[in-house]
């Protein structure tokens, strides 16, 4: 192991994504637990929340799922209730030492975190991200997800094992000042630090120089890495991810009078033929709005995994025409044979201008992948633009449509310039989904990166501030 | 054969059990070859091996290793910060943390504020701006490309640029960056403006400005809300307290000096140039301080020049980068026919001139044209107009002399003169391409041209080149005085002589014979072989001289024949009188002092002339060969 210039400390490693939040062990290739990083919240009656306050004192926010659960638990299903007995099993890391917290009586509610918890039906549970543009917003929902990430799936203690994170590439100061904050005040962590996901990734991909492009949930990015370190002035970023193109999948079964039922609403269906009207008995599950939309993209999430393809060169309608087509059944049974359309919507990323439909006044700023890229590295020196070309990292779960790799190479040879362009992409999907949090596994469980720790020590003595010192 | 077992008899030692194992080669079988039988039957085998095995035993002897999760201390930390780690148990707890030696930092010249004072001013920095800039150079390690990327000067909140927000087209990066600059402006303005403003009275016009800007850069940037605030805030904050203390935000807040890579990594070198010259001043390490200074250099210019080119370079279209491909094999493709085509205007040439000699049309024509505007056509003309082309090779070389134009008459007699000189030059000279006639064309007009020092019109030195053609210095066209060869380097004294042509080998010898010299010198020593070399040259030019007298001969008789039988046009006889008779007239047409003599050949007085210098180089034979035989 020491040849390999690895030490183990027991890190952890947490990488919340817009979409999806990992986490784990440092030195493991997989993390422990993935989630998604949206939350459910609702809201509660006014004396019910008070009641709940008294109850539990200061650390109403950190345990109630945990301990208040069973009490107002009426609307919890049965997972809720196993999680909230595991979660009792190690309450005493942060019960041990009340932390100064800022008061949260404003924000009466409850939290649900947690894959089956938000996909659970509830009435009146609202789905939330915290984070937007890649800057985390509600902070309350980031606490329940570290909370549920360390407590509820690792079950470990944080005081005992030191804790790296990821951080978008164009994070504020502010944040990271947040961030350190929670982690030392809140969670009593011996030693924290804030690593950059593209350079976790280009770290995954095991290369210093890299130009990392990732295309998750709300955002593609391209952000060159020079040695570790993130070239600011490169980072080029759009709004343009898997979001939007399910929005532009769901607008396409609207606009061919389509209506996508989400499992939740489905009580009985039975077959009907290809292309028929579904026959299908709803339940009456009144929900938010926001529920149902997440409902209704998880549908469009598997209709984008099983059907949607890009073409390999460029977009030929005739070429894509002769193509097989490929069924696809939604939750009320209603199925039908996807041809064309299954390649038009991956292609926003490369031509927004010609496929994305009815784009917003921001949406109509977007430019197709290639050209982003090639804008990043145009971006940078002269002479690190080859290196750059060089090693193309590509990674986010929105890059797993069959062929993306294969067009962007195609892209990027297509523009005109005299750079040898190498592309990597791993075929695992594990590495391309989790490529920074595999980066953060790495460096955490190296024995060189024990000197980069944010401590305890340094927190008391500096204040939040030193994270901009001490992670570039 | 003595054994091992022998050696061992000897020297009384028991017999090894070794014996019987070496003895166990199987026997042959019948039908199969020695050899054969060697490869492929079971013999012993020439390398001793160890048989692996494969089966690692379960050892119950040695116990497992304990490990111990253990804490530890990292000396690269400033902290004592103690993390834990698994760890064998008999490994000393107190050794030194594994990784400690990979903590590496640069080292970096530093300087004092008092050695800046006197050696490192700038107009264009400050103490505090390099001071930054080291401190870049410390904390990225002189990763330039990333020290470039993090200078903001004077030190800029990061979150504007986080904010900013970039997209791909740079439409609305672009629109931040210019909100920002606009807002830093109003951020500039606003606290001027309140300084000039007294805290007790605010003036309407004051506070509308900053309004006005505040408005302005709320509308235009909602990336950058903080100089927003702060301009808003500025006047309310007069007007209630009587200290408006302009706040550190807004400082921060100025444009940063935009300072390329090559600005910062030249403001590095010259920094540690300077530091080196100033401080090593101990002439001891005059070695060491050139060393160090050789690997500071830095030249900023050439490095954007450099980077420059390599943009444009990168930044060519594929139809540009086709179309330079094509432009330099077409230039090849030129190139290697340039010679092809001059190795057949070569050929072309000398049939035409055997024509003009011989052929009964070509010096009729030649005759005809009034020479200069012909001349002045330059070498192209003389292609396609056949009788003219004879002066090609001539004139050539006329106009690349410092003879200047070329005077009318050089053309006229083109005929003879050079027609001549250069079917010498071709009977002499097998075709080598042009360019090697050309040469030795212009080597000679050099010669004539140094031998006659008077610089005048052609005519003028035609005058004077016929006036010294006597002198033995100057020798016609072809004839070459071989001069001594100065070979670098090592060499042998036998290459120092000058080579003889194996054409000329064989009359060579038969003149030697004749003068009833041997072969080869008796006694080659030094000076009897640089006479003997001298000899030799003399000898071949003699031949040459020769050569060239009976060639001009045979011309003239041919003239001579013709004019006798009176065939020839109107015009002809007069130009060939003119330059029979008027000697300088003819000669003026090259520029060759070689002409000279040749055309000296066509009156008799010339003629007799040469025979005279023939009798020369004659005379000065037999006085080399006595001065030779002398010394045998």
């Amino acid at each position: 192991m020491g040849t390999y210039g690895g030490d183990e400390v027991a890190a952890l490693v947490l990488s919340v994504g817009h979409t999806w939040t990992q986490a784990g062990y440092g030195g493991e290739d997989t993390p422990k637990s993935i989630f998604p990083t949206s939350v459910g919240w609702v809201d509660l009656p006014a004396e019910a929340d008070q009641g709940d306050d008294a109850d539990n004192s200061e650390d109403t926010q950190m345990q109630d799922v945990s301990q208040s659960s069973p009490q107002h638990g009426a609307d919890s299903n049965n997972i809720h209730k196993k999680d909230a007995d595991g979660g009792d099993l190690n309450p005493q890391p942060v019960g041990a030492a009340p932390v100064p917290r800022k008061n949260k009586t404003t924000k009466r509610g409850k939290y649900y975190v947690g894959d089956g918890e938000i996909s659970c039906w509830r009435p009146d549970m609202e789905i939330k991200s915290p984070i937007k543009d890649g800057l985390i917003e509600d902070w309350d929902a980031l606490e329940q997800i570290w909370d549920h990430a360390f407590l509820k799936r690792l079950r470990c203690d944080p005081t005992e094992h030191p804790l790296i994170i990821t951080e978008s590439s164009w994070n504020t100061r502010e944040i990271r000042e947040k961030l350190t904050e929670l982690a030392f005040e809140k969670y009593n962590f011996p030693a924290f630090f804030v690593a950059k996901d593209a350079v976790m990734t280009a770290f995954a991909a095991g290369r210093p120089h890299a130009l990392v492009v990732d295309s998750g949930g709300d955002m593609t990015s391209v952000v060159p890495v020079y040695d570790g370190y993130v070239l600011r002035k490169g980072i080029m970023r759009q709004s343009l991810g898997g979001d939007v193109l399910s929005e532009q999948v769901l607008n396409q079964f609207q606009s061919n009078g389509i209506d996508v039922v989400p499992q939740y609403l489905v009580a009985k269906k039975s077959p009907v033929e290809v292309g028929q009207k579904p026959i299908v008995t709803l339940r009456d599950r009144p929900a938010t709005p926001s529920f149902h939309k997440m409902m209704q993209m998880r549908v469009i999430h598997d209709y984008k995994e099983s059907v949607c393809q890009v073409a390999e060169s460029t977009y030929n309608e005739q070429n894509i025409n002769s193509r097989p087509q490929k069924p696809f059944e939604l939750p009320d049974g209603y199925n039908s044979n996807f041809g064309a359309d299954r390649f038009k919507v991956p292609e926003i990323m490369f031509n927004p201008k010609d496929f994305l439909k009815n784009p917003t006044p921001e949406q109509e700023n977007f430019v197709g992948l290639p050209k982003l890229i090639f804008n990043s590295a145009q971006s940078c020196d002269i002479d690190f633009r080859p290196t750059l070309f060089g090693s193309v990292v590509l990674t986010g779960g929105n890059t797993l449509f069959p062929g993306f790799a294969d067009r962007l190479h195609w892209e990027l040879n297509s523009i005109p310039h005299s750079y040898k362009v190498k592309l990597h992409a791993p075929g695992n999907t594990v590495e391309r989904k989790c490529g920074s949090w595999l980066g953060g596994s790495i460096i955490a469980s190296l024995g060189t990166f024990h000197q980069l720790w944010i401590s305890r020590k340094e927190y008391d003595e500096t204040g939040s501030s030193i994270v901009n010192k001490k992670c570039v | 054969m003595a054994t091992g077992n022998d050696v061992r008899e000897i020297f009384q030692l028991s017999k090894s059990d070794q014996v019987k194992r070496v003895h166990k080669t199987e026997k042959k079988p019948d039908g199969i070859s020695r050899e054969l039988y060697g490869l492929i039957g079971n013999n012993v085998s020439t390398v001793a091996f160890n048989n692996p095995t494969y089966k690692p035993k379960l050892n119950l002897s040695t116990k497992a290793v304990n490990w111990t999760w253990r804490p530890f201390v990292n000396p690269s930390r400033d902290d004592d910060l103690i993390l834990h780690h698994w760890e064998k148990t008999r490994t000393d707890p107190n050794e030194e943390y594994r990784f400690y030696k990979f903590n590496k930092a640069i080292n970096l010249n530093e300087f004092t504020a008092e050695e800046y004072r006197s050696h490192l001013q700038d107009p264009d920095w400050t103490l505090e701006e390099t001071n930054y800039l080291w401190d870049l150079c410390r904390r990225f390690d002189l990763r330039w490309v990333v020290i470039q990327d993090r200078y903001e000067w004077p030190p800029q909140e990061v979150d504007r640029i986080a904010l900013q927000y970039y997209n791909g087209n740079k439409l609305v990066g672009k629109n931040g960056a210019d909100a920002s600059t606009e807002s830093s402006v109003a951020a500039i303005t606003a606290p001027t403006g309140t300084d000039t403003i007294s805290p007790s009275l605010l003036q309407p016009s004051a506070i509308s400005s900053d309004s006005t800007l505040a408005g302005t850069s709320t509308t235009t940037t909602p990336a950058a809300p903080t100089p927003t605030d702060v301009s808003i805030s500025k006047p309310q904050e007069g007007s209630e307290s009587a200290a408006p203390t302009p706040s550190t935000d807004v400082v921060a807040f100025t444009p940063a000096k935009t300072r390329t890579m090559e600005d910062l990594k030249n403001r590095y070198y010259t920094v540690n140039r300077i530091l080196i010259k100033a401080r090593m001043t101990d002439g001891s390490q005059a070695m060491e301080k050139a060393h160090l200074l050789s690997s500071m250099n830095y030249d900023q210019s050439r490095e954007v020049e450099r980077k420059k080119n390599l943009e444009i370079l990168n930044t060519r279209t594929p139809e540009q980068i086709e179309e330079e491909e094509a432009l330099y094999l077409e230039a090849r493709r030129i190139d290697q026919n340039e010679k092809k085509i001059s190795r057949e205007r070569e050929n072309l040439l000398r049939l035409l001139n055997t024509r003009d000699i011989y052929g009964p049309g070509g010096p009729a024509s030649a005759g005809l044209t009034p020479g200069g505007s012909l001349a002045a056509g330059g070498p192209g003309s003389g292609i396609i107009i056949p009788s003219n082309s004879i002066t090609i090779p001539s004139s050539g070389p006329a106009n690349n002399g410092a003879n200047g134009p070329i005077s009318p008459s050089s053309s006229k007699p083109a005929l003879s003169n050079s027609a001549s000189g250069a079917s010498v030059k071709k009977k002499k000279r097998p075709p080598k391409g042009s360019t090697q006639a050309e040469e030795a064309a212009a080597a000679a007009a050099a010669a004539a041209s140094a031998a006659s020092s008077a610089k005048g019109s052609s005519n003028n030195r035609r005058l004077s080149n016929s006036s010294v053609d006597g002198s033995s210095s100057n020798l016609p066209q072809g004839v070459q005085v071989k001069k001594e060869k100065l070979t670098p380097g090592a060499y042998l004294r036998s290459q120092k002589m000058t080579p003889i042509v194996s054409t000329k080998q064989q009359r060579l010898q038969a003149t030697l014979v004749q003068l009833g010299l041997p072969l080869k010198p008796a006694m080659p020593t030094v000076n009897v072989m640089a006479k003997w070399d001298q000899l030799q040259n003399n000898i071949v030019t003699l031949l040459d001289l020769k050569k060239q007298v009976d060639k001009l001969e045979s011309d003239l008789k041919v003239v001579k024949i013709r004019r006798g039988s009176g065939s020839g046009v109107n015009l002809f006889p007069a130009s060939s009188s003119a330059s029979a008779g008027g000697g300088s007239g003819s000669n003026s047409s090259s520029a060759l002092s070689s002409a000279a003599g040749s055309a000296t050949s066509l009156t008799g007085l010339d003629g007799s002339h040469s025979v005279k210098r023939e009798g020369t180089v004659d005379d000065a034979l037999p006085g080399q060969v006595k001065k030779k035989k002398r010394k045998e």
